[in-house]
């Protein structure tokens, strides 16, 4: 029985010592670029819909053992080696320090070295016949800070897909968020709260010269005292530490007004179409009426080459292909022609009129729970990385022998002769010769 | 101005043609190494006054579209060669590793559009300004490192460096471009948020960004712990250039991706 024990206990530790070692983590490294390029790429390249890439990317289940042992091990491996570390950088004065390949130096005696030393920046420490002088001991935390930093950006993902939301709503000029805006979850009735009677005053689009390149999209809002909000697609306005509301699009709304043969009015309705760019058709049904009317919008009108076209994208001199068609089986098409906004088409069983052409703006309050967790994990990782990296711990050892005093120097990934060099030019002296 | 922009950049684009010459030829005549690397400063200070003037014809700094990206990735790698080379007496014959990334990447840029038009809405923004800057810092860290292992792969350092320094000079090159790389990654992620309110989206580039990222970060491991050195190294470094060159222009080809820049001027007729 305690040989099953000691073999699962042993197993255990075989299992924990893999998933911690470095060499693990680079074969899952190695193993997740793979399976980006041979399981998701080509579906990207290949157009497959967003949901699909997504769903391989975050549910496929090779990725997510992948993925999931992946943060096991960067963990396990940061755990250990910044307790290591730390534990270098607090003990930098007392570590033991084997002296590799000593050089022999001119200083008149450790004082001297020691001083020397701190003239260059070094901390330095004298300790029986040795001098340690070290400067940055405290930069291979760094590469902790900066794993450790993952696994923050990890929490904040994992808040981001589990408590995220956004309420997506569109607005007409001169519409309160409220009239838009259905509270049928609990983040939408946040919404109303904060900006449930904030009104749409404008959405603003303009085109570099008359081609589908959008220079600008603004927005303005009335908030609830009657203040301009104004914000654009790159500047969204900030509800809160964690939520926006941003414009992500906009496009035209119809308002449709249907009369009887006696002049009567039926209906008096508004509809978002989705007839942008110009020559795009898209159907609305006519409240009240067996109409269902089919519409494009030339928002600049203009006549070429025999042809209804717009001559740009902003709302000039719009005019409205109108067919009109009876929502029956056979869609027998009552009436079709081409009007300005206010102009009625004839039908059998009346008049119906485009009354108006407004724009809407579309937009969305986005909350976002783990935002400052995905900040400070970037902030962290990027710091964290560059202290790694970028400075470099240097340790210096002046040790008395019985031939002198000989010098050894240490940096991170530098090579002997440099850490040498460097180490001479801390001491501001020469070689005398190589150690014996 | 706008002649100032077209002329300039005329003027830098022969430079950078000439300074491939003179990089090939510097290997059978050493006396044209120090005129190269004037010659290289010459055409760096130039090209900066070609992508000043582009980008106040513009109105914007030159990042939209392939043409300009090129051009100023092209200038970064070439600025980046010739700064090093006045810089560090060690580093004096850096100059001769900008010349065949710059002209590619200049001769890759023709096959575009190089007319100027404002940014879209999306690009105006500071945080792109900057997130741009840092992947053509982090571009030219990686490209020099890529330059240096390709040259001492085919027997060619660029100067009379051990092969221990070039070990390290290679690392030094990787560590600015990875901390760089990290930054723009970091950037890019929080506009994302700003403008679609969700972090992440396995677009095709910020995938092979990633992919890239994640596969120098595996390379700085090996130097780190590993200590791996020599071909190793240079082979581990080479061996992600595709990666880092797909992920920075796939979207030139390739544009169902949110980084498409070259966007089609279609008129509503």
């Amino acid at each position: 029985m305690s040989d099953v024990r000691d073999g699962v206990r042993h197993g255990a530790e075989w299992i924990l010592r893999q998933l911690r070692s470095r060499r693990f983590s680079g074969w899952l490294i190695g193993a997740w670029i793979a399976l980006v390029l041979v399981w998701l790429v080509p579906f990207q390249v290949t157009g497959q819909p967003d949901e699909t890439i997504n769903e391989i990317a975050t549910r496929w289940w090779p990725m997510v053992i992948v993925q999931v042992l992946l943060l096991a091990a960067t963990l396990l491996c940061t755990f250990d080696r910044a307790r290591r570390d730390l534990r270098r950088a607090r003990q930098w004065s007392n570590m033991p320090r084997r002296l590799v390949a000593p050089v022999r130096v001119d200083v008149a005696n450790l004082d001297d070295a020691a001083s020397r030393l701190g003239s260059s920046g070094l901390s330095v420490v004298v300790t029986g016949n040795t001098v340690i002088g070290v400067r940055r001991p405290w930069a291979a935390l760094g590469g902790s800070v900066f794993h450790l930093a993952l696994a923050v950006i990890v929490v904040g993902v994992v808040l981001d897909a589990n408590l995220a939301s956004s309420v997506a709503f569109r607005l007409t000029e001169t519409q309160a968020v409220g009239q838009s805006l259905v509270p049928e979850s609990e983040l939408a009735a946040d919404v109303l709260g904060t900006v449930g009677h904030w009104t749409l005053t404008g959405v603003e689009p303009e085109y570099y010269r008359d081609v589908l390149l959008f220079t600008r999209l603004d927005a303005a809002f009335a908030d609830g005292s009657g203040r301009a909000r104004e914000m654009s697609l790159s500047r969204p306005i900030w509800l809160g530490p964690s939520r926006t509301l941003t414009i992500q699009d906009y496009g035209f709304a119809l308002r449709v007004v249907a009369d009887t043969a006696d002049g009567i009015q039926v209906s008096d309705s508004a509809a978002a179409m989705d007839i942008f760019p110009p020559g795009k058709e898209d159907s609305v049904d006519v409240p009240g009426t067996q109409i269902r009317l089919h519409i494009v919008l030339f928002p600049d009108h203009g006549v070429v080459d025999g042809r209804d076209v717009s001559m740009s994208y902003a709302l000039r001199d719009p005019k409205l292909l109108v067919t009109a068609e009876r929502i029956t089986p056979d869609r027998e098409v009552l009436a079709r022609a081409l009007v300005a906004p206010g102009q009625p088409v004839e039908t059998p069983y009346g008049t119906v009129t485009v009354a108006e052409v407004k724009r809407f703006g579309s937009f969305k309050v986005n909350s976002t729970p783990g935002l400052w967790f995905l900040v400070a994990g970037w902030v962290l990782a990027s710091g964290g990385l560059a202290v790694r990296l970028l400075a470099r711990r240097f340790d210096v050892v002046v040790e008395q022998t019985g031939e002198g005093f000989v010098m050894d120097a240490w940096l991170d990934t530098a090579n002997r002769a440099e850490a040498l060099r460097l180490g001479l030019d801390a001491l501001d002296c020469k070689m005398v010769g190589e150690s014996t | 101005m706008s002649t100032i922009a077209d002329v300039t950049y005329l003027i830098y684009f022969v430079g950078v043609f000439v300074l491939l010459a003179a990089s090939v030829a510097a290997h059978f005549a050493p006396r044209l190494l120090r005129w190269g690397r004037a010659g290289a400063v010459t055409v760096a200070v130039v090209g900066l006054l070609g992508l000043a003037a582009r980008s106040a014809v513009a109105g914007h700094l030159p990042i939209f579209g392939t043409f300009e990206n090129t051009y100023t990735a092209s200038w970064f790698v070439l600025a980046a060669g010739a700064f090093a080379s006045v810089r560090f007496p060690a580093w004096s014959r850096a100059w001769r590793l900008a010349p065949p990334w710059a002209a590619a990447l200049l001769a890759a840029g023709t096959a575009f559009r190089a007319d100027t038009v404002p940014l879209t809405i999306s690009e105006q923004s500071i945080w792109v300004d900057v997130h741009v800057l840092f992947a053509w810092v982090a571009f030219a860290g990686l490209l020099g490192a890529t330059s240096l292992s390709l040259m001492r792969l085919v027997g060619r350092p660029p100067a009379d460096w051990t092969d221990d320094e070039v070990d390290e000079r290679v690392f030094a090159l990787l560590g600015g471009g990875f901390v760089a790389f990290t930054v723009m990654l970091a950037l890019g992620s929080f506009y994302a948020w700003i403008l679609f309110g969700t972090f992440w989206s396995w677009d095709i580039v910020e995938t092979l960004c990633l992919a890239a990222w994640l596969a120098y970060g595996l390379v700085i491991h090996f130097r780190l712990f590993y200590r791996w050195g020599g071909t190793r190294l240079d082979l581990a470094v080479v061996a992600v250039l595709p990666l880092l060159i797909a992920g920075y222009f796939v979207w030139s080809v390739f544009p169902a991706t949110f980084h498409y820049f070259d966007v089609p001027l279609v008129r509503p007729y």
